[in-house]
């Protein structure tokens, strides 16, 4: 369907409904809703009146706003894991106003639920393709070195590919890892890795919800091609003082949270760091105790309610790896966001949200010699206003506009010597920049009680600006000996500037009271793209904006499928299928050169790409065993001009099938257990078709991109939680767990490289000839945490 | 500036290999093997006993012995003047060579015509200007770069040299201990570097290897043409690729050899070289 029909139909949709319900005097039930002993507020709470069958679900801001006619009602207020409220109300024309408190539920053993959202909100949500990850499930499973990490749990859910252990890339139904928008408060996250990815930059003691969208993606959202992360941090208990936190294997963290003025104004702070560099240093080999590596994260965010109509937050996120060979030599990266949010009532139906972000991501090296003394420093920064309405038409209609806008600074990097002696000299790879607009409106529609669309549309314009000296080469393609004339470009000049119109819909149909059909259509746009030409990124990639000769890439998914809820809600069931298109897709040259290159431009290789998959997942909500069960088919190829003599080819982690199977048995009150197995069939791989010798070094041949496969991909992991008898007096609540990471020790293909065949003590069999060396990561690994609270 | 990035691979591939928990063993591929091609391995330089083609072909990745070499082929190069240089194979090191034997000339371009069974094979190049290096000096290492793992082998040696800043220039760099080429332990060292970024004074730069008392060291530098840059950072990232999960994807190089099923490179330098001899205190660094 072209756009404009599209749009259209949209239009027409638009027309028909807006009018719908205005004759009849009505009034407007709005409010926040929160937890009782915390006073954060809650997401996604059901509001519901059940003399007219119709309600309200609370914004991602713990608001919501029900437009009715006017009248006495019975208003029940219903929360997963929280005691329900009813309350009577007597609306008038004035509106009411209404703020509600939940308590935590005191559950029995056969009350667990792990579901941290609406009990039938896999069937009756009109999203389809999201996964809402649940912290405390996640705390209880088996982790890599005990660290509990969303983003290793998020590349266990269908549709989404790893490309091995131990990396926080992950793979979104076709799409690369750099296709993925990850936000912490509204800001982008742009390299989320610590440990070159062992850990991801997510502290789950903060996390209040992680959303992840893999299709049927809102109009709000965009800038990215296959999936958006949506990661809030909780604001701050506003009662009274607590504590969290967690003693692991190899980091640990605190959390402090607690009311800066009584129900009106909240603090959080929190920390976490690595210590493997305590115990580096304790060692007697020099080797280790020289060589320093480690991490830490700073969160913190103060949140003020001043009033029922106006209320302030502030976020920071801070986090730094740091790599120490010695003293002369080492290297770090790290993120940097900050959030300052304001959320206002116009009235009690139009509800704002007005955001201004920055977000910065940095690496630099350092080497500290007389001779080749250096220090090289790259960074990205983008600003960022964004300004966000919903207003609560009635309760058919719920229609969200705003305007988002961004400026980004791209420096590739800057070299200085750092002694007088040094051979290097003082460069400045040159700076980009870009201005990001979109403008959106989109609307939530109950067409009838079966059925429910939402369609939006979202304008992109964005702007590839000066300063900038522009190479204008004869031949952009052209790595070897690229010549160009060169332009100057002043402040704030448009160099090239990229519009684009994109279509959301999605639509619900229900087929019974726990069963629908859904289905989804999106257009994305990207306008930033990762310089990198390997299967996983590192943090010494940087970024570059859509500009003369790097296109927005673009993608437009399909995606359909069937909910389906069991037994009252206990089971989950979702089948679901897509087709991905992507157009200019960014890729590069055979052996490009992204690092360092002041013609880097000449080594971009844009072409086509698709997938399509099939997912299917079964969750068991309730009951002491809970756990879920997920199965992946996905293809995905790609075809770029110039790449493998232009044929297609398997993108680098087009991985055709994975497995994941996740349990969590509660024994009783003293003893979980939980247990996870993955499985994936293997990555691609280019191997070698021969090999030759040339001036003394054995070469492979290559004669085809991807057209080998990795061996299989299995693990079992298992954990045991502990929390010792609860002392009701006590506040310190305390759990140990203990986790075993590949329980059964298979090692797991990382990569396979080739090297000239050796002896087992590494002695270079003559006559020459070579060997694959297969790579593994973590065979066998416990680790023990322990979690409190206080 | 190349082997900077070189070395920032370096010490990921260490992290997750020494410093963490990596392992690896040799594992067996089932490999679709390619039908051998002609490999041309050419250097022709200002210097008359660096000027030879060496052909083979290439051989199954597992195959155990050495790659065969092409004894049979009709060898010539043409420079851009009309002039043709003959090459005839010489058996005992397996080489063609030019007889009569000539040296190239800065600003002129080669042409290398190789004619195998009725297979013709061209590749051009052009010989580009070199800086003299100034001097050799040694001492005992202050090196970052290098870890003495033998008592003996303690000395680096140091090169000075001019990077001339009014021209663009491209560099290889070969390094020898009593005639052995230097490559690391693996071999698979290519020591090259465009002149962006770098300073005109070059000083106490040291190599990759280690020396001992009485060992001759010798260095050497060959300028190179963009093209030849090229091939030679291909083909390090091809020989040190980790199979593609932190570096780019393996592909062939990008080479100057036309012709259909052939692989390789024709280099044309001219060549700076200095040799001394470790303990001579004449050339000691003070």
């Amino acid at each position: 369907m072209s756009t404009k029909h599209l749009l259209g139909l949209c239009l027409i949709i638009w027309l028909g409904t807006v009018s719908t319900s205005s004759a009849q005097s009505s009034g407007t039930l709005s409010g926040y809703v929160k937890d009782a002993e915390t006073g954060e507020e809650l997401i996604g709470v059901n509001v519901y009146v059940s003399s007219l069958g119709s309600g309200a679900v609370t914004n991602p801001y713990g608001f919501y706003s029900l437009t009715i006619p006017q009248g006495t009602y019975e208003v029940k207020f219903t929360y997963l894991g929280y005691e329900s409220v009813t309350k009577d109300i007597d609306l008038t024309e004035e509106g009411t106003s209404i703020n509600i408190e939940l308590s935590p539920e005191v559950v029995g053993l056969e009350e667990v639920v792990i579901s941290s959202t609406r009990l039938d909100e896999n069937v009756r949500d009109i999203s389809m393709s999201t996964v809402n990850l649940n912290l405390e499930q996640i705390k209880r499973l088996p982790s890599l070195f005990g660290e509990p990490d969303i983003i290793k749990s998020i590349q266990m859910q269908p549709g989404v590919i790893s490309a091995g252990e131990g990396t926080s890339a992950y793979f979104v139904r076709g799409g690369s890892s750099d296709q993925n928008l990850i936000i912490i408060d509204e800001a982008p996250v742009y390299d989320a890795s610590h440990l070159f990815g062992l850990f991801s930059v997510f502290n789950s003691d903060v996390i209040k919800s992680s959303e992840l969208y893999k299709g049927g993606i809102p109009a709000r959202y965009g800038g990215r091609l296959s999936s958006l992360l949506d990661v809030r941090t909780i604001d701050g208990n506003n009662k009274r003082f607590g504590m969290k936190g967690g003693i692991g294997t190899l980091a640990s963290r605190l959390m402090l949270e607690g009311p800066i003025k009584k129900d009106k104004a909240s603090y959080l702070i929190s920390g976490r760091r690595s210590y493997v560099d305590v115990f580096q240093r304790l060692s007697n080999n020099e080797d280790v105790s020289s060589n320093l590596v480690y991490f830490y994260d700073i969160n913190a965010k103060v949140n003020w309610k001043i009033s029922n109509k106006n209320r302030l937050f502030a976020a920071g996120y801070f986090g730094r790896d740091n790599f120490n060979f010695g003293e002369d030599a080492g290297f770090d990266w790290g993120n940097t966001t900050f959030t300052l949010r304001w959320n206002h009532l116009f009235s009690d139906k139009l509800f704002s949200n007005t955001s201004v972000i920055f977000s910065n991501f940095d690496y630099g090296l350092e080497l500290k010699d007389p001779v080749q003394g250096l220090q090289w420093t790259a960074n990205l920064q983008q600003a960022q206003f964004k300004l966000d309405f919903s207003y609560f038409l009635n309760p058919k209609n719920n229609i969200e506009f705003g305007y988002q806008g961004a400026y980004l600074r791209f420096s590739p990097g800057r070299l200085e010597p750092n002694s007088p002696t040094s051979i290097f000299t003082e460069l400045q790879l040159e700076k980009m920049f870009g201005l990001d607009h979109s403008l959106y409106i989109s609307n939530d529609q109950d067409i009838s009680d079966r059925l429910s669309f939402q369609y939006g549309l979202r304008l992109s314009y964005f702007q590839n600006i000066g300063p900038f000296t522009f190479r204008d080469y004869e031949d952009p393609q052209n790595n070897i000996n690229p010549k160009y004339e060169e332009i100057e470009y002043d402040d704030l000049e448009v160099i090239e500037d990229f519009f684009n119109l994109e279509p959301r819909f999605a639509a619900r149909y229900m087929l019974n009271a726990n069963s629908s059909v859904k289905v989804s259509y999106n257009r994305m746009v990207q306008n930033v793209h990762l310089m990198s030409n390997s299967t996983v990124p590192v943090p010494f990639n940087t970024w570059q904006p859509s500009s003369p000769y790097l296109r927005p890439q673009k993608a437009d998914q399909i995606a359909a499928g069937i909910f389906k809820n069991y037994r009252e809600n206990t089971y989950e069931l979702s089948i679901e299928a897509y087709y991905k298109w992507m157009y200019d897709v960014t890729d590069f040259a055979d052996n490009a050169q992204v690092f360092l290159n002041q013609d880097i431009a000449t080594e971009f290789r844009q072409g086509d790409s698709y997938s399509y998959g099939l997912e299917f997942f079964l969750v068991k909500n309730r009951g002491p065993l809970t756990g879920s069960f997920a199965y992946t088919y996905s293809k995905t190829m790609r075809q770029i001009p110039t790449v493998n003599n232009d044929l297609e080819f398997p993108a680098n982690f087009d991985r055709r099938h994975s497995i994941s199977i996740v349990g969590t048995y509660e024994l009783n009150d003293k003893w979980a257990f939980g247990a996870n197995w993955v499985y994936g069939s293997g990555r691609p791989l280019t191997v070698p078709a021969g090999r030759y010798e040339f001036d003394g070094y054995v070469t492979d041949i290559i004669t085809e991109r991807n057209g080998y496969r990795l061996p299989d991909y299995h693990r079992m992991d298992l954990s045991a939680t502990l929390t010792p008898r609860k002392n009701k007096n006590r506040r310190w609540q305390g759990s140990w767990v203990f986790s075993i990471y590949n329980l059964y020790g298979r090692k797991n293909p990382f990569t396979i490289y080739t090297r000239l065949a050796a002896d087992g003590d590494g002695n270079i069999f003559q006559p020459i000839r070579k060997e694959a060396r297969m790579i593994y990561l973590f065979q066998f690994l416990p680790s023990v945490t322990y979690n409190f609270k206080f | 500036m190349k082997s900077l990035y070189i070395r920032i691979t370096l010490i990921m591939i260490t992290f997750f290999g020494a410093l963490c928990w990596g392992c690896e063993e040799t594992i067996q591929l089932d490999l679709e093997q390619a039908p051998p091609v002609v490999v041309v391995d050419a250097l022709l330089t200002d210097s008359m006993a660096y000027n030879h083609v060496r052909l083979s072909r290439s051989v199954d990745f597992y195959y155990e012995g050495r790659a065969p070499v092409i004894t049979n082929a009709e060898v010539q190069v043409q420079d851009n003047e009309g002039n043709t240089y003959p090459y005839f194979y010489q058996e005992e090191d397996s080489l063609y060579r030019p007889s009569p034997p000539f040296a190239g000339e800065v600003g002129k371009v080669y042409t290398l015509n190789v004619t195998i069974d009725g297979q013709t094979i061209t590749a051009t190049d052009t010989l580009r200007f070199i800086a003299a290096i100034d001097s050799l000096r040694w001492r005992e290492s202050e090196s970052f770069f290098l870890e003495p793992k033998d008592d003996d082998y303690i000395y680096e040696v140091l090169t000075y040299a001019r990077e001339p800043k009014e021209t663009e220039d491209f560099y290889l760099f070969k390094f020898y201990r009593n005639d052995t080429i230097e490559r690391f332990d693996s071999e698979t060292g290519v020591f090259y570097s465009d002149d962006i970024g770098l300073g005109e004074e070059i000083n106490d730069l040291s190599g990759p290897s280690l020396y001992s008392l009485e060992d001759t060291a010798r260095f050497e530098m060959y300028s190179l043409t963009p093209t030849a840059f090229k091939y030679y950072f291909d083909l390090d990232q091809l020989i040190n690729s980790d199979g593609g999960m932190f570096s780019g994807i393996p592909a062939n190089p990008a080479s100057n050899i036309e012709g259909a099923n052939a692989v390789g490179f024709f280099q044309v330098s001219a060549i700076s070289a200095e040799e001394i001899v470790v303990g001579d205190p004449e050339t000691k660094r003070r």
